[in-house]
């Protein structure tokens, strides 16, 4: 699917960070130092932050919406639309989008969808919001993306666990003057790629979905935790992610040399840079950031863009007129964005150390 | 003779063409490092990734596809070149 939505814009963006840490060193004691040592030099990450126990995704999205809500000093009742993207929901129902708009103060008159993707989330979000203000239907929409896929995770699953770090992040989009282009795709026919297979209603959550499987690569992990193919998924960045973004600057008749900025979604610092290097794109106007917060599924755009583009940074959003945002993941999905923030209030990640 | 030189000649242009290939997979070692006997999971880079990228690489640049199960015996770059044009 491709399309263009007109007189649109990205406000602002805030993300939220929890406050507990871990060290990818401290696990050699588990894992081995070697190992870790490997993993760390393939993935790039040296540290994650972590969700507290109690801590859920729609919690971490609130604390960025009320900071973003309170800093642009947005008046709530001009919110009328709020999308919520996340695999970690606070309940199988209702909708965790519902329960926020009581949170967070807004008008009853708001209309709220909840969105269940991965990696590729904020690219969905994004598109969902600026529909609906497209459409007519919505003049200011609060997009929150977060994801405590930490806690997907089996703390035996060595080559997931030391690679996925928790986030939220709010995103305020409106009417406004500028334009997006959108490139989305789905592939249905590998959604085992990365799944947690047991604990919806096809295989519900049973003794034997709790059993420990051991993976050739010696990480263990049940039918109740996620699942990654990492062979496949490797193969289908690499060629999604470059067949997106082509597509998208042809698109929008941009050639790759004037695009300022790609916010790329960071699965690892190995992927991006081979995808970079697939795409002929150079590291300077694809930064990376992966390695003090891992891959936080849907909010690594958001992440990147607050953490590195910022009024007076290498990256000042003043100069980042045409900016392509691409990610992908579960589903499989993925997708990509032209747009301009030259516009957008960015602000660093709360409790970024 | 002429023949064979040229079709020798041939093979090492292809060669170093792979090498270079190869070599664009990694970040940090310098190209200089790479040569035909470079045992290449020695590399201080090499990790689990660059197998797959190495399977990218060949199917992209040569068309064909490979298993993790076909690379993990090679040792060399050579022995991935000849695996390679063995399954062209």
């Amino acid at each position: 699917m491709k399309c263009i939505i007109n007189n649109i814009q990205i406000d602002s963006i805030a993300t939220y960070l929890p406050t507990s840490i871990l060290e990818m060193q401290s696990l050699n004691g588990a894992y081995g130092e070697n190992n870790v040592k490997q993993v760390i030099n393939a993935t790039g990450v040296h540290r994650v932050h972590i969700a507290g126990v109690n801590e859920t995704a729609s919690d971490m999205c609130f604390e960025a919406a009320k900071f973003l809500i309170e800093k642009e000093n947005i008046n709530k009742e001009q919110i009328d639309g709020l999308v919520f993207i996340s695999q970690t929901p606070d309940y199988v129902a209702p909708a965790t989008s519902i329960i926020l708009q009581n949170r967070l103060q807004l008008s009853k008159e708001t209309v709220c969808f909840d969105i269940s993707y991965g990696c590729s989330g904020y690219i969905y979000g994004v598109f969902q919001a600026a529909s609906l203000i497209g459409s007519g239907a919505c003049q200011k929409v609060l997009l929150l993306a977060g994801d405590t896929t930490s806690k997907l995770v089996n703390p035996k699953d060595r080559s997931q666990r030391m690679v996925f770090g928790d986030c939220g992040s709010a995103t305020i989009i409106s009417k406004g003057d500028s334009r997006m282009g959108f490139h989305i795709c789905s592939n249905g026919a590998e959604f085992d790629k990365v799944i947690i297979p047991a604990g919806g209603f096809r295989t519900p959550s049973s003794e034997e979905t709790c059993k420990e499987i051991i993976d050739e690569d010696g990480s263990i992990r049940t039918q109740d935790d996620l699942y990654m193919d990492s062979t496949a998924v490797f193969n289908f960045i690499i060629k999604s992610g470059k067949n997106s973004i082509d597509t998208i600057i042809d698109f929008m008749k941009w050639s790759k040399d004037e695009v300022d900025f790609f916010a790329l979604h960071q699965a690892t610092r190995f992927t991006i840079n081979y995808l970079r290097k697939r795409l002929g794109i150079p590291e300077e106007k694809s930064p990376t950031n992966i390695t003090n917060y891992g891959n936080t599924g849907p909010t690594t755009i958001p992440l990147v863009l607050t953490d590195l583009c910022f009024k007076g940074s290498k990256y000042d959003t003043e100069n980042l007129k045409k900016v392509i945002l691409s990610a992908y993941g579960i589903g499989l999905s993925w997708g990509s964005i032209a747009c301009d923030i030259s516009q957008t209030n960015i602000y660093a990640p709360i409790n970024r150390k | 003779m002429h023949q064979l030189i040229e079709n020798s000649n041939l093979k090492n242009i292809f060669m170093i063409e792979f090498i270079k290939n190869f070599a664009d997979i990694f970040d940090e070692t310098p190209i200089e490092q790479f040569s035909p006997d470079t045992f290449f999971k020695n590399i201080e880079e090499w990790s689990s990734l660059h197998i797959l990228a190495t399977i990218n690489m060949i199917e992209v640049k040569y068309g064909v596809q490979l298993k993790i199960s076909d690379v993990i015996p090679t040792n060399t770059i050579k022995d991935l070149y000849d695996l390679m044009s063995s399954r062209k």
